[in-house]
């Protein structure tokens, strides 16, 4: 039986690196777009930081229970949320809306503005801004499917609207010039 | 009960997560039709993620290699200080110097004695002299000589 409490090695974080395909790094990288966009693209490099912490061990990756890929994705997560808080944390903790960090006041206006970029670039797609708007009032996938009569699927093509623009998301900052 | 709405940062971090989620589950296919829909540069975009790779490895080495100087420093330091302390005394400093300059007369690299009659050196040449040598492991086996 694998043991999924085990803790990959440098070494072993080094060869999943390694062996990630091409496709693979298409999707990291587009993730890292995604955020760092998230962020008015104030970050650092969100995917180089991720794989560092993973390989010097500040974030312990258990191969046995969750596969890399997702593991980085995870990090990237509470990297994004640190950047916004200003704070490292703890890599293995939970965090939740008691436990986090306080937000960084200029950030948090980063944030209203990008926000308000991103639902003017949806202003044509009605479906995308109901989904903002279930996300706004802290709703499930489930929950908003409920409420706006959607099934899963439905659901999923709209996230999938939702991912292909904001994956080709140009900076917000550079398109109002700010 | 009315949940309390999320602030402009936590619905970004939804909406981000929602698309790493998404980009996860695709399959090669749909995610090739994605970029192409979404006019990205499927080359750019994996050169950008090669590039992520380099810096992360580079960061990850430059750290190993910076944790090992700071171990070798810390070794040195720490087997100099258990070696050897020089005498607080400048008199028997100068005599420890003289007497090692009399055991090694072919001092190596690192020490430089020009003068050979160390009465012409300064107090402080002593000293830096001392230290050299205790570093090369010259001096040391005497202990404490205070």
């Amino acid at each position: 039986l694998a043991d999924t409490t085990r803790t990959a090695t440098s070494d072993e974080v080094r060869v999943a690196i390694e062996a990630l395909t091409p496709q693979e790094v298409k999707r990291l990288a587009l993730v890292g777009r995604a955020y760092a966009r998230s962020l008015g693209d104030q970050g650092d490099d969100l995917v180089a930081e991720a794989l560092h912490r993973a390989l010097d061990g500040r974030r312990k990756w258990k191969p046995d229970s969750v596969g890399f890929l997702p593991f980085i994705l995870g990090v990237m997560k509470s990297v994004r949320r640190e950047y916004f808080a200003d704070t490292e944390i703890d890599g293995d903790a939970k965090v939740d809306a008691v436990s986090a960090p306080a937000p960084n006041a200029e950030r948090t206006l980063i944030a209203v503005q990008t926000l308000e970029a991103c639902e003017r670039e949806f202003a044509d797609d009605h479906e995308v801004l109901l989904l903002i708007q279930g996300f706004r009032e802290d709703k499930t996938g489930t929950e908003i499917c409920a409420e706006l009569g959607m099934t899963r699927s439905e659901f999923e093509t709209v996230r999938r609207r939702m991912t292909r623009h904001l994956a080709g998301w140009k900076s917000t900052r550079r398109r109002t010039g700010a | 009960v009315p949940r309390k709405p999320l602030t402009a940062e936590e619905i970004l971090a939804r909406m981000v997560e929602e698309v790493a989620d998404d980009l996860l589950a695709v399959d090669d296919v749909a995610l090739a039709d994605l970029l192409r829909d979404s006019g990205i540069d499927e080359q750019r975009l994996l050169a950008e993620g090669q590039q992520s790779i380099a810096a992360a490895a580079e960061r990850a080495d430059a750290a190993v290699r910076q944790r090992v100087r700071k171990d070798f420093e810390n070794a040195s330091t720490a087997a100099v200080e258990r070696a050897f302390r020089l005498p607080s005394d400048l008199v028997k400093r100068r005599r420890l110097l003289t007497d090692a300059v009399r055991r090694n007369p072919g001092l190596g690299p690192g020490v430089t004695l020009q003068h050979r009659d160390l009465s012409e050196l300064s107090d402080d040449d002593v000293t830096k002299q001392l230290e050299k040598l205790v570093e090369l492991g010259l001096i040391g086996d005497e202990g404490d000589s205070d």
